[in-house]
C-alpha cells in the first residue's frame, strides 16, 4: 500500500463570528479574528490518498486526475475568496481552519471516480 | 522506552516513465510529459524512519553513523546522479516514485539491522510525496 500526498496552495480571507453570541462573546472568544472586515491567509492543503500500485503503470493513482479534481473542486471554490461571503459552506458555519478541512474533504469524497483504486 | 528516528537524505536522478507493453498512445496518455523519450530529473528528498527501544547506555535508537553509512552505501551510491531506467532495479518495472519508494524500503528492510524500519517517505517534488511501509499501514 503506497500513500501519495499532493500539496496545493490557495489564499483566502475570512473572519470568525457566531451570530448566536453577543458582540462581547464574539470578541472574547475569537479575538482579533472577529474583525468584520476579515483577514487573509496563504493556506497549504495536503491531500493524501492510498492504494496498491498498479503493476502496469506503476502508479497508485493518476496524479493528473487528482490535480484536476483539486483544482476544480477545491482551488476554484476557495482561492482568492472571502470565505464567509462567497463560499456556501460558510454562510451558516464559521470558516475556521477546522471547518475548512471538512469542506475540502467533501467534494473529494464525491469524486471517488478518480479513484476507483485509491482511497482518500 | 521506544522512540522513532527520521533521517533525511537528498539525491538526484533522472527517469522516463514508459512501459514497453503499452502502445505509444497509451504511454502518452498514461504518463503525459513524463513519457518524454529523453527523460527528466528530480531532486529527491528521502526520509527514512526507524524505531526501537532506547539503548540505556547511549540514549539512542540507533547510531546515526550506522544509518548514514548504510544509506550512503546502499541507496545514495546506487541512485544518486543516475538514470533510474538504466538500473537493474527497473528493468522490469517502471521507475515511478511509487516503485522507487518500495524499492528503497525493501533494500533498507533487508539490509539494515540496527533498528526496526517503520517507513520510507520520498518527495519527488515540493508538491508530491510518497510513503511506503511494506505490509504495514503508514498511518495507524
Amino acid at each position: 500500500m503506497v500513500y501519495l500526498t499532493r500539496k496545493a496552495e490557495f489564499s483566502a480571507s475570512h473572519y470568525y463570528h457566531n451570530p448566536d453570541f453577543t458582540p462581547e462573546e464574539n470578541r472574547r472568544i475569537f479575538g482579533k479574528c472577529n474583525n468584520p472586515n476579515g483577514h487573509g491567509h496563504n493556506y497549504t492543503l495536503e491531500v493524501t490518498v492510498k492504494g496498491e500500485v498498479d503493476p502496469r503503470s506503476g502508479f497508485v493513482v493518476d496524479l493528473k486526475q487528482l490535480k484536476e479534481i483539486l483544482n476544480r473542486e477545491v482551488l476554484d471554490a476557495l482561492d482568492h475568496r472571502f470565505l464567509n461571503k462567497e463560499v456556501p459552506d460558510f454562510f451558516a458555519r464559521i470558516p475556521t481552519t477546522e471547518n475548512l478541512h471538512l469542506a475540502a474533504a467533501r467534494p473529494q469524497a464525491e469524486s471517488r471516480t478518480i479513484a476507483s483504486r485509491a482511497n482518500l | 522506552m521506544k522512540a522513532h528516528l527520521t533521517r533525511r537524505y537528498m539525491f538526484s536522478a533522472s527517469h522516463r516513465l514508459h512501459n514497453d507493453s503499452m502502445s505509444a498512445e497509451e504511454n502518452q496518455s498514461t504518463y503525459g510529459k513524463c513519457n518524454n523519450p529523453y527523460g527528466h530529473g528530480h531532486n529527491y528528498a528521502l526520509e527514512i524512519t526507524v524505531s526501537g527501544a532506547l539503548d540505556e547506555r547511549t540514549g539512542m535508537v540507533c547510531n546515526l553513523v550506522d544509518l548514514d553509512s548504510f544509506v550512503d552505501r546502499e541507496i545514495l551510491q546506487r541512485f544518486d546522479i543516475q538514470n533510474l531506467n538504466m538500473l537493474p532495479e527497473f528493468t522490469s518495472q517502471v521507475p515511478t516514485t511509487e516503485n522507487l519508494s518500495a524499492c528503497i524500503y525493501e533494500i533498507v528492510q533487508r539490509g539494515f539491522d540496527h533498528a526496526h524500519l517503520e517507513k520510507v517517505r520520498l518527495e519527488e517534488t515540493m508538491m508530491n510525496s510518497f510513503e511506503y511501509a511494506g505490509s504495514e499501514e503508514v498511518r495507524k
